[in-house]
Formats: structure tokens, C-alpha cells, sequence
């Protein structure tokens, strides 16, 4: 076996030792130094180090025999699955820099750049139609910048801000709760395989095979954070895990970003909340240049002939400058719209928004009648500006 | 006519097996002595909820999750919502219609089944079927009594038509019109063929009678490839097409006709 891989070996059998938890390994680490160290050293010396009790000492024993763990190490390659630890040469910066970064972490795919900055998109899970294409638009926009989009796969905002930037052609990394090689929630597999086609990577703590565990998400949200420079939460309740996410990013010194969201609406009750104690605020993705990093990052970038990334500017540029009336929605507006359409469909289209409306009300708003009205709302649905969110409840497809 | 309140609350294989009588109009049973068929000409009207809480797609009020409301709304298979006609969302019904007098003429969609949040229904086009051709000359006989009776006012509606219909032309009365007018106009196509109804026609009488012209071939070519529609939910569409143009007195199926009758249609929303 090549020196690296029986490193690598060392380090992958530190993080699955059953009962050794990562408090423990980073007392024996701040004396030991490398995992190696640790295997080899004598029982005695662990024993004082972490004080370990005997049935701990006996499974650390074990496991050094234990030709089990040899096999999954063996296996991992086999799956494609590259395990990262603290030894390895692109362990990410990011996660040194912060408390309590992994010891050793699992990567299906590639890892973020680290040259690169990166953006966690979180929020609800059980968001609003809104929420849900604000962080598609937010995750395109991002892309377009070439920052790279990370979060963790859920569910509604997570899963549409990674979608958005996959549709902008960025990469995107997703942190699970259980192992790389599940998709959690299933329901995400048309996403979970996006991401490493496109260039991203799936990460994880847990090793290969783990099942999804109530613990183990407020603590892959400590990773979500840790690999970004800002964090932007798009929806949340009152009492959201993403605040969980947030108040990891604090205590890691990242930026904090919050779409503002209107008073009285329970989605956006956290949002506000945290724009109240200080939060930027993101409505569209240039906004993010409010943050230092990311401002000196791309005059460097820029001047340094990341052209790829310049020409993607101009492009977002011309493509949508839909930054300045994003929020805004009154029908003069829409008539002027630059986008001709025949006016009844021009005000079927205006009584439309980012939060499902159903017909009935369109009816009522639009003043045309039901046949008119499900005529254009059908030419509507047929060009992809709008798309039926529940039955006969249309919504717009973007902003 | 089968009335299913709170559908998704049934057994799934119960639902499942309406399907055969559903597109047959019989029930077959196969033993091995012999082969039983019995009638089941039915319309199946079914009424429910769009998710555990009611307020499904509204996220301010729906706590559901993702998860739930799949769960919820997969109890009810796509096979299945293939086979109705209609589909329509019912909303709240507000107090003022819930103090209004009870005897006044109020919009049909206020009987008892718009509690329900959200109804979904079969219309086979019509309020009854009829079996067979003796009953068939009875219903044309009493028909024919309530014909004359109402013709009178057919022709005055006529005219009228579409001023009511900008003011409100979804009172019981003038939708009795609009129904009549749609039978009468079928009981004239079928006259040579073994049907009285479009639900009941086959796929080479769709061909017949539901021609499209070049403009409306155009808005289904492109709805049934972005919407995803199946054979059968194409030409239901095109026989709800045709009805809502019969109910409109029109000759030829127009693009607002199809798309009202797409409208109506349930293609895997949760």
C-alpha cells in the first residue's frame, strides 16, 4: 500500500471507532498529531490523554484488528467516494479556520473551490411558492457571479437554491445528514445526481451507509456554514433550523443574509428577525457585493482574467436585469412590461404572482371571464411563464 | 350517480378497482364456470381535501409537509385521476354566502358539497345515462313535454345569453339553460349513432365530431407534450371541449373551449 493511502487508512479508522467521539480525537490530535501517532501509540498514553475507560480502550483495540473497517475503507474507492481528513493536502481552508471542523469528511463528486467564494442558500422546508423561486433566482444568479452555491439538499429552499444554480451552470455542494451515498430526502435524487454531473460534490461526515438521524443535521448545518462565506436565508419561521445554520455562521464569523419579507407572514418572521439584528439584505444577486469578501474577490477575479466569469457578468447583465423592479408588482408596471403580450393576457398575467392564486380569485381580479381567463392562463402555462402550482392555483415561474 | 366524500380517506385497492367499471360501464367478474357481467353505468362524483389541513397550496397557513402532502394526495393514483372529466378547486366559502337566505337563488356551487375545500368531479356530460332504448323513448317523452315548456324560455335566453352572462351567469336557472341547450344539441349529433352523450363517445366519433381546426391542433399539440397528457386525458379533453361548446351553442371547438376543458383536467399535481 502506497504511504498516502495507509495515512488515509489511519485517519478513516480515527473517525470510525464506535464510542470515540470528536472531542475526544481532538484532545488526542492536539497531543498526537497524526492519526498515524494515534494507532500506534500505547493504550496507556490514550488512557491519560482522554481519559478513556477500559471498554473504550478495548474497542479502540478491536478495531485495529478489525478487518471490517479495512474492507469499507477499501470499498469507498469502489463507490466513488473520497474520504477527506484533516491530513489530506485540499482539506478545505474553510474548515480549518472554524471550531469543531470535521475530522475527517466524505466527498462524493469534487470539493468546493477553494479560490472560489462560496454562498449557502437555506431557509424552509416547507416553503412558499415565493420562497422557493426567490432561492432559484438567487442560486442562478450566484451562479452567473461563478459563486459557488452551498446547502444541504432538503427540501423547498435548499433544493431550489441549489437547483437555480445548477440551472445557471454553477457548481453546487450539498452537506447531508447521513451518508454520501444516500440521497436524503429521496425525493432529490434528479438533484442529488445533478450535483456531481455538474461539476459539484456531495459531502458528508457520516460515514457510507449511515441512515438519515434526527441529531445529525444541526450538525452537518455547522459544515453548510463553515464552507461558506455568506450565508443567505431565504425563508424561515420563528423557530427554523436554519437559525441553527445562522448562529453557527456567527459564531464562525461568516456574513449573514436575509431576503426581507413582508410583516405578519410566518415564512418570513425569521427573516426579519434577523435583518433586525443586523443582517444584510439580498432581493437580488448583485447584492451580495455589499459583502467585502465577495467584492474584493471579484475585483481580483475580474482583473485577473477569470474571463470565464467576466463574460458571465455581461451576460447576466443583458439577460436579466430584473434587479430593480423584482419586488415590486403594480399592473402599470407589468403593462409596460417589456415582454409584448396581447393585453388580456397581459392582465391575466399581472393578476399573477409569486404566491399560488386560484382561478376563481384571477377571475375576479382580471375582470375577464372564466373562459378568457383559462384561455390565456393556458398560453401562459404553455410559454413557462406561469406553471399551476396546486389545482387551478397558478403562480409565476420566475420573477 | 357515486358520491365519494373524502376520497383520499378510502382504500387505495378499493379506488383502484373502479377503474374497470369506470371505463366499461360494467363489472366484469370471471369465475370458472362462467363469465358474469353486470351493468355499473354510474357517474362518480368525488369530493376532498388538498392536504391533511385543508389550506394546501397557501404556505402561510399550511403546516403540512412536503412529505405529508404527497402521502396525502398520492392515496389517489394518476390512472385514477386520469379517469375524471373534471377536476375543480372549490374555495372558501365566505360568510356572507353562509348567512345568505336559503330559499333565494344562489350560484349552484353553494350546496352542500362546497364545504369541501376542494371537489373534484365526474360530469359525464349530463345528469343521467340511460341503458337502454325503451327507456330511452320514455325519457324522450317526457323530454318532449318539458321541451315545449321551456323552449319558450330557451329562445328569450338566447338572446339574452350574453348579457347575463356578464352579469351572473352561474345562477341555477340560467345553467339550466346552458344544459338543456348542450343536451338538446347532442340528442341532434347521435341521432343516427347508438349514443346520446359525448362522454359516451368512442374514439372514431371523437375523430367525427370534434374536429379541430389548425390554430386549436396547435395549443393541444403543444399542451399535450408540456402537460403531459395521456391518450385517454386528450380525448376527454376533446369531449369536454365539446360539451362546453354545446353548453355555449357553438358549432365548432374553440381554443378558449379547450382550454377551460384542459383547465379541468388533474395532470399530477400534488
Amino acid at each position: 500500500m502506497a504511504y498516502d493511502r495507509l495515512e488515509d487508512y489511519y485517519w478513516y479508522w480515527l473517525c470510525n471507532i464506535p464510542g470515540l467521539g470528536r472531542l475526544r480525537i481532538n484532545r488526542l490530535l492536539l497531543e498526537l498529531e497524526t492519526a498515524k501517532n494515534i494507532y500506534k501509540c500505547s493504550d496507556n498514553i490514550i488512557k491519560n490523554i482522554c481519559d478513556a475507560s477500559d471498554e473504550l480502550l478495548k474497542t479502540i483495540d478491536d478495531t485495529k484488528h478489525d478487518s471490517l473497517i479495512y474492507e469499507e475503507f477499501l470499498a469507498l474507492e469502489r463507490k466513488n467516494i473520497r474520504f477527506v481528513h484533516r491530513g489530506s493536502g485540499d482539506y478545505p481552508v474553510r474548515l480549518k479556520n472554524i471550531d469543531d471542523g470535521p475530522i475527517g469528511f466524505y466527498v462524493k463528486g469534487v470539493l468546493p473551490a477553494q479560490d472560489r467564494i462560496s454562498a449557502a442558500i437555506i431557509g424552509a422546508r416547507g416553503c412558499t411558492e415565493y420562497g422557493r423561486n426567490t432561492a432559484h433566482m438567487l442560486g442562478k444568479e450566484l451562479a452567473y457571479m461563478g459563486i459557488q452555491v452551498i446547502s444541504g439538499m432538503a427540501l423547498g429552499i435548499d433544493a431550489a437554491g441549489q437547483r437555480g444554480c445548477l440551472d445557471g451552470g454553477g457548481q453546487s455542494y450539498a452537506v447531508l445528514g447521513c451518508g454520501a451515498d444516500i440521497c436524503y430526502p429521496a425525493d432529490n435524487i434528479g438533484l442529488y445526481q445533478r450535483l456531481c454531473e455538474g461539476g459539484g460534490g456531495i459531502i458528508s461526515e457520516y460515514p457510507v451507509g449511515t441512515r438519515p438521524n434526527k441529531g445529525f443535521f444541526p450538525e452537518r448545518n455547522r459544515i453548510i456554514s463553515g464552507l461558506s462565506d455568506v450565508v443567505i436565508v431565504v425563508e424561515a419561521r420563528k423557530k427554523s433550523g436554519s437559525l441553527i445554520t445562522v448562529d453557527q455562521a456567527l459564531e464562525q464569523n461568516k456574513e449573514i443574509m436575509a431576503v426581507p419579507g413582508r410583516i405578519g407572514d410566518p415564512l418570513s418572521e425569521g427573516c426579519n428577525e434577523l435583518i433586525k439584528l443586523g443582517a444584510m439584505v439580498i432581493t437580488c444577486g448583485d447584492d451580495i457585493m455589499q459583502v467585502d469578501a465577495v467584492r474584493r474577490w471579484a475585483q481580483d477575479y475580474l482583473t485577473s482574467g477569470g474571463s470565464d466569469i467576466s463574460d458571465n457578468f455581461n451576460n447576466k447583465k443583458r439577460g436579466m436585469d430584473g434587479c430593480d423592479n423584482s419586488g415590486t408588482e403594480s399592473p402599470s408596471e407589468n403593462v409596460q412590461n417589456k415582454n409584448s403580450l396581447a393585453s388580456e393576457k397581459n392582465m391575466v398575467y399581472s393578476t399573477t404572482n409569486l404566491y399560488p392564486k386560484d382561478i376563481d380569485t384571477i377571475i375576479k381580479e382580471s375582470g375577464l371571464d372564466m373562459a378568457a381567463v383559462s384561455r390565456w392562463l393556458l398560453e401562459l402555462q404553455l410559454e413557462g411563464r406561469i406553471r399551476e402550482a396546486g389545482k387551478n392555483c397558478y403562480v409565476r415561474s420566475s420573477i | 350517480m357515486l358520491f365519494l366524500d373524502e376520497l383520499t380517506e378510502y382504500p387505495i385497492n378499493l379506488l383502484e378497482s373502479l377503474r374497470q367499471p369506470l371505463e366499461d360501464k360494467n363489472v366484469r367478474i370471471v369465475r370458472a364456470m362462467a363469465e358474469y357481467l353486470f351493468p355499473a353505468d354510474f357517474m362518480l362524483v368525488a369530493a376532498m381535501n388538498p392536504c391533511k389541513c385543508g389550506y394546501y397550496p397557501d404556505r402561510t397557513r399550511c403546516f403540512c409537509t412536503d412529505h405529508d402532502i404527497q402521502r396525502f394526495m398520492g392515496r389517489i393514483s394518476q390512472p385514477i385521476w386520469d379517469r375524471f372529466d373534471m377536476t375543480v378547486k372549490v374555495g372558501r366559502v365566505d360568510f356572507s354566502m353562509l348567512s345568505q337566505d336559503a330559499d333565494e337563488d344562489i350560484d349552484t356551487h353553494t350546496d352542500e358539497e362546497s364545504y369541501d375545500d376542494y371537489a373534484t368531479e365526474e360530469l359525464n356530460d349530463n345528469l343521467e345515462s340511460f341503458d337502454n332504448e325503451k327507456l330511452y323513448d320514455e325519457y324522450q317523452r317526457s323530454e318532449q313535454a318539458r321541451k315545449v315548456e321551456l323552449n319558450a324560455c330557451v329562445e328569450s335566453e338566447k338572446c339574452k345569453s350574453d348579457n347575463l352572462r356578464k352579469k351572473n351567469p352561474y345562477t341555477s336557472a340560467n345553467m339550466r339553460v346552458y344544459i338543456e341547450r348542450a343536451r338538446e344539441r347532442q340528442r341532434e349529433r347521435f341521432k343516427g349513432d347508438r349514443i346520446f352523450f359525448n362522454s359516451q363517445m368512442s374514439s372514431r366519433q371523437v375523430g367525427r365530431y370534434c374536429r379541430l381546426g389548425w390554430e386549436e391542433k396547435d395549443i393541444m399539440e403543444k399542451a399535450f407534450t408540456q402537460l403531459n397528457l395521456t391518450a385517454r386525458g386528450y380525448e376527454k379533453i376533446l369531449k369536454t371541449a365539446r360539451t362546453i361548446a354545446d353548453m355555449e351553442g357553438e358549432e365548432d371547438i374553440a381554443v378558449v373551449h379547450l382550454a377551460e376543458a384542459i383547465s379541468y383536467r388533474n395532470n399530477g399535481i400534488r
